[in-house]
């Protein structure tokens, strides 16, 4: 099994479908190849061997899909840079698995001197923008044109596709590994259950960086379908790329999906040629489901549950489950165990619990990733017994659906971002203003959830809000900085003398049966 | 510097997907389920999950271990299966054989895969008595209670009190489970060796081509010893929660009956099943509405065939499946929407599959319309022959395994079977396929056989010859034959020489061997 498979099929099958469209530019399978081979050559002649690292940090674009297939075609293992971090975070994930190349487009470019100083890896900047060539990068236009296409290196199977960067409970975040056969088999697992065809037309617009986002690059591809690229996601870029492009299936979270039906320009475009609405990060209420169902008469809808130790679709909720009204009460469910998953729900002990009993979900199947890069314990204490521990609180139903209802790391997911609590935490502690603080997700009507900082000022001191963001950010990714603020005397404490946040949460979610947005 | 990562064993539990691991997980999911009947026995997920972890158990305890080979001889039935599902569970290697082999051909199975253990039908333990002092098995038994009195029975461990928690056996995904022969017309039999991961590839593709689901109630009918209903069929269906019910043969008025009582909505059978079924008396008494998706392989549906299916059967979708053993054994498919265009194809690729047709002893594509030799690689192939690296060798020359079919391909990339290339006459430089030669000998009214085959000839390189089994009461006119040729063939096409047999040289299992009928006719 390797990722590169589509590629070689689509030349010999289809070479003239049309395989990436974005902005004005237009390629097609044939065209993608020949990119792939040139790219991976260029990457070879930059020094890059079998298995080394080559990292991007740049916004969606056709020459995102290309640098996947090109490292994977070079040998390589592609890092995807969380275009969210800040370049002290940029630098360290760069440094923990020695990524010595870096894509980067216009869009960060500006960020490049620091990570650069920061960094003790990096040596290679290819620059992928628009514009002219930044000092000190290479131009990628520049090394392809002088090159000859390379045949593909011919990884596959257990070896490692690449590397993606995820919260760290201890702080730092942690590289997960995932070879081309968890890739592809997690793929063919998410294709199976839908009517989602070949060489059709799909649109992507969640973040290339994501998990999510490569996972939908190679599920596409394997079908040897055409990509419709939006750099990210924006109401009316996401409606006119339909409409252009008459394109058939899409993921949008429900928090875009609703944007999109709220948009004042909604009216003015077809969409009519949606046939495959997929969504995941939330369940979607009914009422948005109506209201989506009645806009794309024609279209399926299908959740996809997972993570990105899962390579990383574990679970997903069929279409009949949103159309059947035999289903209605598994709509707030995150689906059926995936093709080739098997999941469970376990106590403390990780036995089994009854079911209906809530517990921890832990997985395991081929979609289980290889381990986090250089972190051994971390990945036997997630993989402990041989179930991928999700952190995910929740209970399977007697018919075998997992519903999702709390999460037991500590951890906020925000705009399908995950916030490691104790990073954010340590983060404030460093003000010295502020002497115990505990951070929580609440519910939040635009992001799931918030990240919430409950504060206790350090001998009765005046703090303002502002200054702690702005602390927080010299530190931490923008998207992990507390949106909102409590300022308390004390905490609540259990006898030994740890922080009850389960008390803190109460006060926010109330009696909501999920606590986790 | 490349950094090297090692698996802890944590990882390995929780990332291993062995065939065993997915008959876990389906039972895991609807243990409740029926998921397989033979006879009056129904078997839940959860209860062939148990049983095959019983008769697991039973076979290590008799002294089997992991990587011994355990040949099964017998028809299908539900110890069949949970032989095989059990040599899976154990980290044994099953050997399917066929049942219709006896002596020499029985033997050269069992002992060139070296064979420890041998299970049987009651039925055929004669067969395996003629032969037994030839035979290096060490343990026997039977796969239905009765026979071979002293050895054991898997429908008994399977039913039994025995220990129904999984053997402790380290297992892996590249860990061979299945040994399969060819049939071997021109040669001995070759066994392609087939690993957990060859085969659960393998069935992701089915899962993903042949809209196989949960919800379908299967008949399999089709001898399980053959890829096809094994792995194309039976296997995938267990692994989404299907419901199977299980016969030993593919009768007519059995099967149209089964339909309706049983509602079953998918078949499997090659075409000349199928064209049985049109022409039983019971096909328009049954009540075959609930039958949806109808599956043919081996060779192509006639064109009035799929028109008549299409109209007797109008819920009906055809699938055509192609492939061979060597690829477990899917390889392309022709969908239902795409029989109206091409029905003489055997359809595109599958996800996992890449296919080429290039110029025989070459690596060279062929252009559309032209012919070639058909080659794969894919996920789903074997890792070797067993203990014949040479022709393992020679079957994965340049990285791409060679299928012995000669095909084209149209504009499209839509395949097209000719024949196999080893039964491709080579006249005077021009290749001609004995399959055309034969379709247009089965179209004269005396013709109840025929095989074509090429005999060396000192100017033509090869001339082509017939050997013809006339029907009953017919007259063998070997003139009356050579003008119907020239009527429907290009001239170069037509026979040099027409000989007249009572029968044609066969092996047990049907196929015929052109191979005796070329040796018997060169001069």
């Amino acid at each position: 099994m390797y990722l590169t498979q589509p590629l070689h099929k689509a030349l010999r099958e289809c070479p003239e479908r049309e395989a990436l469209v974005f902005a004005d530019r237009r390629s097609t399978y044939r065209d993608l190849v020949r990119q792939v081979a040139t790219l991976a050559s260029v990457l070879k002649d930059l020094g890059l061997e079998d298995g080394d690292r080559a990292g991007i940090l740049a916004l969606n674009s056709d020459h995102y899909v290309t640098f996947v297939f090109g490292v994977l075609w070079a040998g390589g293992v592609f890092n995807t840079v969380n275009i969210r971090w800040s370049p002290v975070e940029i630098a360290y994930s760069l440094d923990d698995c020695d990524t010595r190349i870096l894509f980067v487009d216009d869009e960060f470019v500006p960020l490049i001197d620091e990570v650069r100083a920061r960094s003790k890896s990096l040596e290679t900047v290819v620059y992928v923008g628009e514009k002219t060539c930044p000092e000190g990068m290479l131009s990628l236009a520049g090394l392809m044109a002088g090159t000859d296409p390379v045949d593909d290196a011919g990884r596959s199977g257990d070896q490692l596709a690449c590397i993606l960067y995820t919260g760290g409970t201890t702080g730092a975040p942690k590289g997960v590994m995932l070879s081309h056969a968890n890739l592809y088999t997690c793929s063919i697992g998410a294709v199976m259950p839908a009517c989602r065809g070949d060489g059709v037309v799909g649109l992507h617009s969640a973040p290339f960086f994501h998990v999510a986002g490569v996972g939908l690059i190679l599920q596409l591809t394997l079908r040897l379908g055409t990509h419709v690229i939006v750099p990210r996601f924006e109401e009316v870029a996401v409606m006119s790329a339909i409409q252009r492009e008459r394109v058939v299936e899409t993921f949008l979270v429900p928090t875009m999906m609703r944007a999109v039906l709220a948009h004042p320009r909604f009216p003015e475009f077809d969409l009519s040629s949606l046939r495959c609405m997929m969504y995941g990060a939330s369940p979607i209420d009914s009422t948005l489901l109506k209201k989506a169902m009645t806009a794309w008469p024609e279209a399926s809808f299908l959740q996809l549950y997972g993570m990105t130790e899962l390579s990383p679709v574990v679970c997903i909720l069929p279409d009949y489950c949103h159309s059947d009204a035999a289903y209605a009460d598994k709509l707030m469910a995150a689906g059926l165990p995936a093709h080739m998953a098997e999941v469970r729900v376990v106590d403390g002990e990780d036995n089994e619990v009854p079911r209906g009993q809530v517990g921890e979900i832990v997985a395991r199947g081929p979609m289980v990733m290889r381990g986090y890069w250089n972190k051994p314990e971390q990945t036997e204490e997630a993989l402990r017994r041989g179930w991928m521990h999700t952190g995910d609180a929740g209970y399977m139903d007697d018919a075998g659906y997992v519903f999702l209802v709390d999460r037991i790391k500590d951890m906020v997911v925000t705009g399908g971002e995950n916030v490691y609590s104790v990073e954010v935490e340590d983060a404030l502690l460093r003000m010295p203003a502020i002497a115990q603080c505990a951070v929580i997700g609440v519910p939040d009507e635009k992001w799931g959830e918030r990240v919430h900082a409950v504060i206790v000022p350090a001998g009765g001191a005046e703090i303002s809000e502002a200054d702690i963001v702005a602390h927080c950010k010299t530190l931490i990714a923008n998207y992990k900085c507390p949106r909102s603020f409590e300022f308390v005397d004390q905490m609540p404490l259990s006898g030994a003398g740890k922080i009850l946040k389960y008390k803190l949460k109460e006060a926010h979610w109330g009696d909501r049966g999920r606590r986790i947005g | 510097m490349t950094k090297q990562y090692d698996l802890s064993d944590s990882v390995q539990v929780a990332i291993r997907n062995t065939i065993g691991d997915a008959l876990r997980r389906s039972a895991g999911r609807q243990p409740a389920a029926p998921a397989l009947q033979f006879e009056d026995r129904i078997w839940s997920y959860q209860e062939l999950d148990l049983a095959a972890n019983r008769v697991a158990n039973g076979l290590l305890a008799r002294g089997l271990q992991k990587g011994d080979r355990v040949a099964a001889y017998g028809k299908n039935s539900d110890a069949y299966v949970l032989l095989w599902l059990a040599c899976a569970r154990a980290g044994l290697i099953h050997v399917p054989v066929n049942y219709g082999l006896v002596q020499r051909e029985l033997t050269y199975i069992c002992n060139q895969s070296g064979a420890r253990a041998l299970f049987c039908d009651d039925s055929l333990a004669a067969n395996v008595e003629a032969v037994r002092n030839d035979l290096g098995v060490e343990l026997y038994g039977s796969l239905r209670r009765g026979a071979l009195a002293e050895g054991v029975d898997i429908l008994a461990l399977a039913q039994g009190r025995g220990e129904a928690t999984a053997p402790d056996i380290a297992l892996s995904d590249d860990d061979v489970v299945q040994i399969l022969y060819t049939s071997g017309t021109t040669s001995d039999p070759k066994g392609a060796m087939h690993t957990h991961r060859s085969l659960m590839a393998e069935y992701q593709s089915c899962l993903l081509h042949l809209d196989i689901s949960g919800k379908d109630r299967g008949l399999a009918a089709l001898p399980l010893y053959h890829s096809a209903q094994m792995h194309v069929f039976l296997m995938p269906s267990l692994l989404c929660g299907a419901f199977n019910y299980l016969i030993d043969a593919p009768v007519p008025d059995q099967v149209l009956a089964l339909i309706e009582e049983q509602k079953i909505t998918s078949f499997f059978s090659p075409p000349t099943v199928w064209i049985g079924l049109l022409r039983h008396p019971d096909f328009d008494r049954r009540d075959l509405s609930t039958l949806e998706n109808l599956y043919y392989g081996a060779s192509i549906m006639p064109e009035p065939i799929v028109h008549e299916l299409a109209e007797r059967l109008p819920q009906g979708r055809l699938f055509n499946c192609y492939g061979q053993s060597e690829i477990a054994p899917m390889a392309t498919v022709l969908e239902p929407h795409e029989h109206a265009d091409r029905p003489s194809s055997c359809g595109r690729p599958l996800t996992s599959v890449e296919t080429r047709v290039v110029k025989p002893g070459t690596l060279e594509d062929c252009a559309p319309g032209e012919q070639g030799e058909i080659v794969h690689r894919s996920p789903h192939l074997m890792v070797a022959y067993w203990d014949k690296p040479e022709e393992t060798e020679e079957a994965f020359k340049g990285g791409w395994f060679h299928s012995g079919d000669l095909a084209y391909q149209d504009e499209q990339g839509y395949l097209y079977i000719v024949d196999r290339i080893k039964d491709v006459v080579n006249t005077g430089g021009v290749l001609v396929a004995s399959r055309d030669v034969e379709e247009a000998l089965y179209g004269h009214e005396s013709v109840a056989e025929v095989a074509v085959i090429g005999v060396p000839h000192e100017k033509w390189i090869e001339s082509i010859v017939a050997v013809v089994v006339v029907k009953e009461g017919k007259a063998a006119d070997a003139a009356a034959l050579i003008d119907h040729a020239r009527q429907h063939l290009a001239p170069f096409k037509v026979p040099k020489a027409v000989h007249f047999v009572e029968a044609l040289p066969k092996n047990t299992a049907g196929k015929l061997l052109k191979r005796t009928l070329r040796e018997q006719y060169a001069r």
